[in-house]
């Protein structure tokens, strides 16, 4: 008996699982781009980091906040590699813009490009305020704790990337954004 | 709309434009069955490690908190304890004695290791207190390793007891080099205050010291630790001093731990971080200062760090009572 409600507690533990990394990998693998990866390098770093999560699952899983977990452990493993792999490298193959191919895609393109080189502009640490906040949108207190941080940290850091942002050159033709 | 909302439309928008493939479920099971079959593997072999060491004869256990969050009796020591039983007497409800016997081990009190000995604990994630597994998993077989204890409380204390006793410093710094971990090296076998453990110090760091100073604050106060968190996103939440009191942080782009050490040397008279040769990065420097230092002794120290080379930002963190 103890052995199938073992067995019965792994399936839903592993079902848990599933679900999360279904409903959440693109959101991820995006998030890992914004963040500056490339697409092989997202991929890798979402796998590396859901695999982690894997391990730890009972905890992740009764976190107050599971994905603020999930992105703490994601912003930990890229470190790793990056510092693994020799951030030069790794940044440099960051640098390059992967687009989606599509027919007429040029406004699209040009917008993720604006985009990226903005984001490129920032501190390393300001970026990953910005996306954690802005495209993933945690909470301050997520982001916070994702990050490790202060949420006064968190809400100084987007203040101050958010003015840098609203005087980028790169964001400056893109419709819908206000220079301010 | 707000200029909040028009970022996240931004970033949205051109995120959208990013390919992503279909999740890979059946794989990331596959991997993640094996990774925790590997983790569990070593946990079971660390304890077998550690039981078959004191049968044979037993050596001295150090004992060092690993978690930054565990709470503490006393909040209001000044300096580091002597040895590590003393470290956790000083957990609440908890003394060595319970420790060791959850541990299966006999614990001894010892006075300070001799001074060319480190203890390497690792953590990766940090805080997660899985680290003895992947420890074991990195340096069982390094021959500079004499001698090893693995070994998590389990149901009793979050915590990772030191993964590697015994080691000259520049083989901890060397391990710790090279291998892909976050870890600490906690130097001439001096314990750590109760909750600074389980901060996150990378490898890029190699070496952190969290010495007592004994430099005055421009003002003439005392300062109390320096340390430097390389590149660690260290939260003063999870990873509180041993006091409550205020925190400057110093925030530095592009700069070595031997810019910080500088900073710390000016401001602190600390003597210098040892092994602190990474590359160039970012840097947090942290200033535990005083618990009674005054509003404009702090402003002070802020103003003077803000124009300080390669400071980007500067701020003030209050530690809370635990």
């Amino acid at each position: 008996v103890s052995v199938v409600a073992a067995d019965d507690r792994r399936l839903t533990a592993d079902d848990d699982y599933s679900a999360y990394v279904a409903a959440r990998w693109s959101t991820l693998i995006r998030a890992a781009r914004l963040l500056g990866c490339s697409a092989d390098e997202a991929e890798d770093v979402v796998q590396a980091a859901l695999v982690k999560c894997y391990v730890s699952w009972s905890k992740v899983s009764t976190a107050g906040d599971r994905d603020g977990y999930v992105y703490k452990v994601l912003l930990n493993t890229r470190r790793s590699l990056l510092r693994k792999a020799g951030s030069a490298q790794l940044v440099g193959k960051a640098q390059q813009l992967e687009p989606s191919s599509g027919s007429d895609d040029y406004d699209a393109v040009d917008l993720t490009e604006s985009v990226e080189r903005a984001l490129r502009s920032l501190t390393p640490t300001a970026r990953q305020v910005v996306v954690l906040r802005f495209f993933v949108d945690l909470s301050e207190k997520q982001t916070a704790d994702a990050l490790g941080v202060a949420t006064g940290t968190v809400k100084s850091r987007l203040s101050r990337a958010l003015a840098q942002l609203s005087k980028d050159p790169h964001l400056a033709d893109v419709p819908g954004w206000s220079t301010r | 709309m707000t200029h909040e909302e028009d970022a996240k439309h931004l970033l949205r928008n051109a995120a959208d434009k990013y390919d992503a493939a279909p999740p890979p479920v059946a794989e990331l099971l596959r991997s993640g069955k094996r990774a925790k079959k590997r983790r569990n593997l070593m946990m079971v072999t660390g304890t077998v490690v550690a039981v078959a060491a004191v049968a044979m004869g037993g050596f001295v256990l150090r004992p060092v908190t690993g978690s930054g969050a565990l709470p503490v009796a006393d909040t209001t020591q000044t300096q580091p304890p002597e040895d590590g039983a003393s470290v956790l007497e000083r957990i609440k409800g908890l003394t060595g004695k319970d420790v060791g016997d959850a541990l299966g081990l006999e614990l001894m009190a010892t006075g300070s290791a001799p001074c060319d000995a480190a203890f390497v604990e690792f953590d990766d994630p940090p805080g997660d207190g899985n680290g003895m597994g992947f420890c074991l998993e990195g340096v069982t077989d390094d021959p500079r390793v004499e001698r090893l204890v693995g070994g998590q409380i389990a149901g009793r204390l979050p915590v990772d007891v030191p993964n590697v006793v015994g080691l000259r410093l520049e083989d901890a710094e060397a391990i710790v080099r090279e291998s892909d971990l976050h870890a600490s090296v906690l130097l001439d076998g001096r314990a750590f205050p109760p909750g600074s453990g389980g901060c996150p110090i990378t490898p890029d760091a190699v070496v952190t010291r969290q010495d007592p100073v004994g430099g005055q604050l421009p003002s003439g106060g005392m300062p109390f630790y320096m340390t430097l968190y390389v590149d660690s996103g260290v939260s003063f939440e999870d990873c509180p001093e041993t006091r409550p009191g205020p925190v400057v942080v110093a925030h530095l782009r592009d700069s070595t731990p031997k810019d910080a050490s500088r900073l710390a040397q000016e401001y602190l008279n600390f003597p210098g971080v040892d092994g602190a040769g990474a590359d160039r990065s970012e840097i947090t420097v942290t200033l535990f200062t005083e618990p009674d230092v005054t509003e404009q002794e702090l402003a002070t120290i802020m103003e003077r760090l803000q124009d300080e080379p390669g400071v980007e930002e500067v701020f003030q963190v209050e530690v809370k009572d635990l």
